[in-house]
């Protein structure tokens, strides 16, 4: 262990920011015989055991350190591997896999990146195919201004709030995308471990959901309308309609400003709106995707304070 | 029909809208507050942690049925809106005596921003023009009163 910065720090963290626990062995092969761990750390947090006594022992070599507590985080997740006790303090050992020289050898490591950079090409998409969408919506919706077609003002917002913030996601889902294929997988760990991203994409979370709804509930609407008005979407958004007809849609899509509207019009809005429905579809698929349900099972776990600390 | 179209003049309402927008913001905020206090750490660990959904789910549904002019939530703005400013003042004395977590600018910084929108919101709300448009909410949403 490189006894410098731990050693000397006796304020000892439990959280790992990144910046503080970085205890880098210079030269773990012959220490901790990581060599016949190859392959086998990194699944479930499980660490073979000749591994763990490793740490334990290289840890304990420092006269410093001698009794306190180790938390290991891989990148299968984080592992208690000695409580730290009465001594209140612990050494946490994060394994970064993309440091270069003096890591653990990985024989999977290969898949593992293509996996990686796969799952964010796909956020790529949903994200900015989403985006697009939704800018392409707004674009019709301001042609519609003089109508919100039942849609109040604060829900627009919603909508076009939500508009922006998968628009948000999709810059940052390429900036990911291009880190991982430089092989710059910190980078992305950095920009996890911001503040300011981490906030400003659980906003971005929050927006783009609501105005995913926002917009399926207007589409839902809609499509109740018309269907109480004896249309459906392609007969009430395709061709040109009668006068009676219109002034019935006009009524039931609830545009206001005229007795009877355009067709192109009642065309306009109910495009908007369908186009709406799509993009709140392509959003919550993008979010179920990249955002919470996926994270919610790939992401590794750390540990954020002793007692959390998992076994 | 003819009581659903009665609510187009509150889609465009300027103060009505503003209201709602700002519990939308206040709600936003104040969960940005809880998670921060809640779920510390990187973005990746509040992932793996369920009560990310249990957090993010209530401003989405405030705000869409809200914005939407829901009955219940018309019913319920102004004691959610006090909720969230007992909520902004009470989470940064608590970060200030509780000593819950180390780094606490953020966290009250945005338990702070939340409990001014939710005052805003709370403000525009006892003007006139909401009484009427709760009895115009009510009138559609129980035609038979």
């Amino acid at each position: 262990m490189n006894n410098g910065p731990l050693g000397t720090d006796t304020h000892f963290p439990y959280i790992d920011d990144g910046t503080m626990c970085r205890a880098r062995s210079p030269n773990p092969g012959p220490t901790c015989g990581f060599s016949s761990a190859a392959g086998s750390h990194g699944v479930n947090g499980q660490q073979p055991f000749s591994f763990q006594q490793c740490l334990r022992n290289s840890v304990d070599k420092v006269p410093e350190l001698q009794g306190f507590g180790i938390i290991l985080i891989d990148v299968g997740g984080t592992t208690l591997v000695r409580d730290p006790g009465k001594s209140n303090r612990a050494v946490v050992v994060k394994i970064d896999k993309h440091q270069g020289g003096g890591q653990l050898p990985d024989t999977g490591h290969g898949q593992e990146q293509a996996s990686i950079i796969w799952r964010e090409v796909i956020n790529l998409g949903f994200n900015c195919g989403g985006a697009t969408l939704s800018w392409i919506g707004v674009a019709g919706f301001s042609a519609a201004t003089p109508v919100t077609g039942g849609l109040s003002v604060a829900g627009a917002v919603l909508a076009y709030g939500g508009a922006v913030a998968v628009s948000g996601q999709c810059v940052a889902s390429g900036v990911r995308v291009y880190n991982e294929l430089r092989d710059d997988h910190d980078t992305n760990e950095r920009m996890d471990k911001n503040p300011y991203y981490a906030n400003g994409m659980r906003a971005a979370d929050v927006l783009g959901l609501a105005g995913g709804a926002v917009a399926l509930k207007e589409a839902a609407a809609a499509g109740k309308a018309l269907g109480r008005a004896g249309y459906t979407w392609g007969e009430a958004s395709g061709g040109q309609l009668s006068r009676p007809a219109r002034r019935k849609l006009t009524e039931e899509l609830e545009l206001v400003g005229a007795r009877r509207v355009s067709s192109d019009l009642i065309n306009l809005t109910l495009k908007k709106k369908l186009l709406d429905a799509i993009t709140g579809a392509v959003g919550y698929v993008g979010s179920s995707f990249g955002g919470l349900v996926n994270e919610m099972s790939v992401w590794v776990i750390e540990v954020s304070d002793r007692k959390g600390a998992r076994q | 029909m003819k009581a659903a179209g009665g609510l187009q003049r509150w889609r465009r309402h300027g103060a009505l809208n503003t209201a709602i927008l700002l519990s939308f913001a206040a709600a936003l905020f104040d969960v940005l507050a809880l998670m921060d206090l809640l779920l510390p750490g990187s973005r990746s660990m509040d992932r793996g942690n369920p009560f990310y959904w249990a957090l993010l789910m209530p401003p989405v549904v405030w705000g869409v049925a809200a914005s939407g002019f829901s009955a219940w939530t018309v019913q319920l703005f102004r004691p959610v809106c006090l909720g969230l400013l007992a909520l902004s003042v009470v989470l940064p004395l608590w970060l200030w005596f509780g000593e819950v977590i180390e780094d606490t600018t953020t966290t009250a910084a945005f338990a702070v921003v939340g409990g001014i929108c939710a005052l805003a919101a709370l403000l525009i709300s006892r003007q006139q023009f909401f009484a009427e448009f709760v009895a115009d909410i009510r009138s559609v949403s129980q035609p038979g009163r």
